[in-house]
């Protein structure tokens, strides 16, 4: 028998495949990080100059023309896009967006621009693993894992950081956790912080500690996390509303872009740390560079942030992730520095230690995502022994912010489209049946000009509660009547001459039409208490839907997506 | 069960044309027509086993204001009702995802703004990409309108040639013009190619319509193809049995496609007549 | 605002017993008042939102007048005419249209031409000597009405039972569902063997109308 890659069982094709993916997310990462080391070196050298405030408003404007008009892709950071084709598109990416962003990105933060390069690794990550996938023929379910695989991947390899990998995979991505995505997650993105590691070497990006914790630390961590959840508001705010503004003002993409990069210059001239994805601040600071006073540790926080949105908000191309990380380390600062005032006989657990909680609580109120904050952090900086304090400040923060901003900043686009549709939710399930396959194609189409007499005839001999008026010249559909609607005459045999059918019509009757989608069916069931509706394409009569039809058919889909 | 053709309307003279040809078509196959009016340089079609960007050039954006109501007077004078799609989804702000469950589409050779490309022997990279993943055929036109009289299938016995005929049956029987098969022998006896016909369950019904069967055991093919009328409209499977199916189609589609100026409908690999239903 | 299973039972069109049980399990936002289940207004709003569930805002809207019209009433609008003038179909619905009021900005020329439509595809001649003539398709503007012509002589309407017709209901209805109760109404009338002898000898509008009124009130 010829060896066939399909006939292997299909949790071990996808763990085979996962190996292909996590290799390509982790080069893909590599091969950003490559380059943006290579932009640093080239410009180190005319960092100082005068003129180099300009450098992040040509960097974005080299970015958005290489997007728009060499990649022909679009805007946005990429991961609305990678949710939009999980929930709604079985996991099909286009294989440009594998390299578009990177490049784009690259452009941008190598400039100076104020963008973390993690959201474009994570696309390019899942269009690698979609891409591969349609390459095995793989379907939509398996496919759909794959692109959380390429996502962890991408994630794991850039960070070194495995765990955190797979914990932003499920929760930002997926879903769901369940036990064949975590397999097949855990695998790629092992494989992507091998490539990383092989390449860039096993170091902790952001070693910190150790640390002596006590009980008035692990205290003052509540108070911090109000401090990160009000910034990572701000922060969700002030992105809207730069974009919002920005794309009212200036209508061409690439200069809106320029101007933001311009703006972005100006602060980095007198606050030259909020510029580029920053992981050297986070450094600075966790090594216990004292910075100046509170006030200078303040405004950084809030410098980063507004650059962070001007850069962004206006169609420079990045992430978010970074300069989470670089605000919630200057806010961890700012925090420190406070308590020190406030009450300086105590023996705190340091600087680095609030920048880790600051991080952690700021990354995960903005991604909505705790799980990925904590293992995250623990992961990049080393530091175990913090991870209980980081625990309770990614959790209280995620809660307090989700008060205020339900959803997080990849989800809110398309919560406000409607296209957010999480694994096994009513919404999703009927966003995956098809109308056709609900439509009942039985009938006994009638005549407009019968009589109610030779109706009735019909009626006796068939079953159906329901019948198409359908004009036998055009063949277009006229009007549905029911065996409810001639009760009223069925006593009247003296009416049976005289009424028409198209006479008993009921006009208000709505037709669903194939392109509808059958939430939207459904609604009309309810709104209307009727139990069958006419589907009509092209004013052509196809079949009725039954209400009770699409309750079995419901449970018989939710019954196959369990995962046993 | 959609009888429906897609068009992407183009407000210009050329893509005038193709409208016409649209509308024709659609009166001869009994199809309902549907207009895509872009608003964007971009859109989606997610077919099963990939997503497609089609990325028109600024010729499709011509005078957005016009492009309605020229598109709605052509139809109109044309007898058919208007039937426009708006796209519900998008990928991204920008990106307007299409459906595709439609049973054609028409495209020209090239969806470039390049006169020079619109000639013999060109089909740009994105007609190619959409006839590779496309769940219906793709009908190519000529550049200017000319009606079509009479069908003729390349049928080479391969699968997708199977698939072809099924096609040209199909309108064969709406529009009532007669079909015709052509067959460039390769060393094989007719009977072989009325075999495989038969295994397909083709044979009866092309005999109830009466084809005539081009056949040629000799000759170039390059020459035989001289036989096939002018007003005749062409339906090809993409690829025969040829090895390579990436970046090029059969040779045979190649050949004819470069030699035969008529209207072409190409039938994709990934096209499943039982898909449709009635 | 404060709202009780009760309320919430009927916005959400369920029975109370599913509210409680929503209640039990903790699927439903509430608090305890005076040690009786309480749900707060907004946060059901909001909660239903999250849900994607639709609560039904107002009551059952009243019923409109097609669901409600009476035949004498639409008697009375249409008005009874006696001594209508006419040799054939044509004429006597020509003359009829004449006679009726109608709102000004219905057309009587196409309602004319509708209602012989009509007759053309199938007489509208019940029996017993009565028609019950109407427009095919309902004409923009009308009024629920049915005004009855008693024909200065009985013509031929190639009725069903072949004799001829000395009475006309004219039913013009704003909807579908307005002429189809007022026909059913008119055909309960007809039905009555004492009410078609009263109509051969009638000279009276009011008297119809109390007739009608007696017959109307047996309906449910």
């Amino acid at each position: 028998m010829r060896f066939s890659f399909h006939r292997i069982d299909e949790r071990i094709q996808l763990i085979l495949i996962a190996t292909v993916v996590g290799i390509g997310g982790g080069f893909a990462s590599v091969g950003l990080n490559r380059s943006l080391e290579l932009g640093r070196e080239f410009l180190i050298k005319y960092r100082g100059d005068w003129y180099s405030f300009i450098f992040p408003a040509i960097g974005a404007v080299f970015s958005v023309f290489f997007l728009v008009y060499i990649a022909r892709d679009v805007g946005g950071h990429g991961v609305p896009e990678v949710i939009y084709s999980v929930t709604r598109r079985g996991g099909l990416l286009r294989l440009r967006s594998s390299f578009s962003r990177l490049i784009s990105c690259a452009l941008t933060i190598a400039s100076g621009g104020s963008a973390g390069p993690e959201s474009p690794v994570v696309i390019s990550g899942a269009s690698i693993g979609s891409n591969i996938a349609c390459l095995f023929r793989m379907r939509d379910r398996q496919r759909i894992t794959l692109v959380g695989a390429g996502a962890a991947a991408a994630i794991a390899s850039i960070f070194n950081a495995p765990v955190a990998g797979i914990a932003f995979s499920l929760e930002a991505i997926l879903g769901e956790w369940t036990a064949t995505n975590l397999v097949t997650i855990a695998v790629a993105s092992a494989f992507g912080t091998e490539v990383c590691r092989v390449f860039q070497g096993n170091q902790i990006p952001f070693k910190g500690g150790p640390f002596v914790i006590s009980n008035v630390d692990f205290v003052a961590c509540i108070g911090l996390s109000i401090f990160t959840c009000i910034s990572a508001l701000i922060l969700m705010k002030l992105l809207r509303v730069v974009r919002h503004i920005s794309s009212k003002l200036i209508s061409s993409a690439i200069l809106r872009a320029g101007c933001g990069g311009l703006l972005v210059g100006l602060i980095g001239i007198f606050l030259p740390d909020v510029l580029g994805e920053g992981y050297e601040s986070i450094r600075a600071v966790i090594y216990g560079h004292p910075f100046d006073g509170i006030m200078m540790a303040g405004l950084l926080t809030l410098g980063k942030i507004v650059a962070t949105c001007l850069t962004i908000g206006t169609g420079g191309m990045g992430g978010l992730f970074a300069p989470c990380l670089v605000i919630g380390s200057f806010l961890g600062l700012f925090y420190y520095k406070i308590l020190l005032l406030i009450f300086p006989s105590v023996n705190w657990a340091g600087q680095a230690y609030f920048c880790l909680l600051g991080m952690a609580g700021v990354l995960s109120s903005v991604l909505q995502a705790p799980m990925t904050g904590i293992f995250l952090i623990t992961e990049i900086t080393g530091g175990y022994q913090v991870l209980v304090s980081v625990l309770l400040v990614s959790v209280v923060s995620v809660s307090l912010s989700r008060l205020v901003e339900p959803f997080s900043v990849y989800h809110q686009e398309l919560v406000a489209r409607g296209d957010l549709l999480r694994p096994r939710t009513d919404r999703r399930i009927l966003s995956e049946l098809n109308l056709v396959e609900l439509i009942d194609q039985n009938y006994y189409p009638i005549r407009p000009d019968m009589r109610l007499k030779e109706f009735i005839e019909i009626v006796k001999r068939t079953d159906y509660d329901f019948f198409p008026v359908i004009d036998p010249k055009t063949n277009s559909y006229i009007g549905v009547i029911s065996v409810d609607d001639i009760r009223a005459y069925l006593f009247d045999p003296h009416l049976y001459d005289t009424i028409l059918v198209e006479e008993l019509i009921d006009p208000s009757i709505p037709i669903v039409s194939l392109e509808q989608e059958l939430s939207e069916v459904i609604d009309m069931f309810d709104y209307r208490h009727d139990a069958t509706l006419p589907v009509v394409q092209d004013r052509r009569f196809i079949g009725f839907i039954y209400k009770s039809k699409i309750l079995d058919h419901y449970r018989k889909e939710l019954i196959v997506e369990e995962e046993i | 069960m959609k009888n429906e053709l897609l068009h992407v309307f183009r407000n210009t003279p050329f893509g005038r044309e193709t409208l016409f040809h649209s509308i024709y078509f659609c009166k001869k196959a009994g199809m309902e027509l549907r207009v895509y009016i872009p608003k964007f340089k971009q859109f989606l079609m997610y077919f099963e086993n990939g997503v497609v960007t089609v990325d028109l050039d600024a010729s499709y954006l011509t005078d957005p204001a016009t492009a309605k109501e020229h598109a709605e007077k052509i139809i109109k004078d044309a007898g058919l009702i208007p039937n426009f799609i708006e796209p519900k989804s998008y990928t991204a702000s920008t990106l307007p995802d299409l459906p595709v469950d439609f049973k054609y589409m028409t495209c020209p050779r090239s969806m470039s703004d390049i006169s020079s490309k619109i000639g013999l022997g060109y089909i740009g990279p994105k007609v190619r990409n959409i006839i590779k993943h496309a769940s219906f055929p793709v009908l190519m036109c000529t550049p200017v309108y000319k009606e079509w009289k009479n069908i003729t299938v390349f049928f080479g016995g391969s699968n997708n040639a199977g698939k072809a005929v099924r096609v040209g049956i199909d309108i064969g029987k709406t529009s009532g013009f007669p079909v015709l098969l052509f067959t460039q022998a390769e060393g094989k006896p007719k009977s072989f190619y009325e075999e495989e016909l038969d295994k397909k369950g083709l044979l009866q019904p092309l005999k109830d319509m009466g084809f005539n069967w081009l056949f040629f055991e000799k000759g170039d093919m390059k020459i035989n193809l001289y036989e096939v009328s002018h007003d005749s409209l062409l339906i090809v499977g993409a690829y025969g049995h040829g090895p390579i199916k990436d970046m090029l189609f059969g040779s045979k589609l190649e050949l004819i496609q470069s030699y035969l100026p008529n209207n072409i409908i190409v039938v994709g690999p990934n096209y499943e007549p039982s898909f449709a239903l009635t | 605002m404060e709202l009780d299973v009760r309320d919430v039972a009927k916005l959400m069109d369920l029975p109370e017993i599913t509210i409680l049980r929503w209640i039990k399990q903790g699927k439903i936002p509430f608090y305890l008042k005076n040690g009786k289940y309480v749900i707060d207004k907004k946060k059901l709003v909001s909660w239903a939102k999250l849900h994607n569930i639709k609560l039904k805002e107002k009551q059952e809207k009243e019923k409109e007048e097609d669901e409600l019209i009476t035949l004498h009433t639409a008697i009375e609008r249409g008005g009874v005419h006696f001594g209508l003038k006419g040799e054939n179909v044509h004429e006597v619905l020509k003359n009829a249209v004449e006679l009726l009021n109608l709102p000004p900005d219905v057309n009587k020329a196409e309602l004319l031409e509708k209602l012989i439509q009509r007759e053309e595809l199938c007489s509208t001649g019940i029996g017993e000597g009565v028609a019950i003539p109407h427009p095919r398709h309902t004409i923009a503007g009308l009024k629920n009405m049915v005004a009855v012509f008693f024909l200065e002589k009985e013509i031929d309407f190639n009725s069903v039972d072949g004799k001829p017709v000395f009475v006309l209901f004219i039913i013009l209805a704003s909807s579908t569902k307005a002429h189809l109760r007022i026909l059913s109404r008119l055909s309960y009338c007809l039905r009555n063997k004492e009410f078609l002898k009263f109509l051969k000898e009638c000279k009276n509008a009011s008297e119809l109308i109390d007739q009608v009124k007696k017959l109307e009130s047996e309906i449910r």
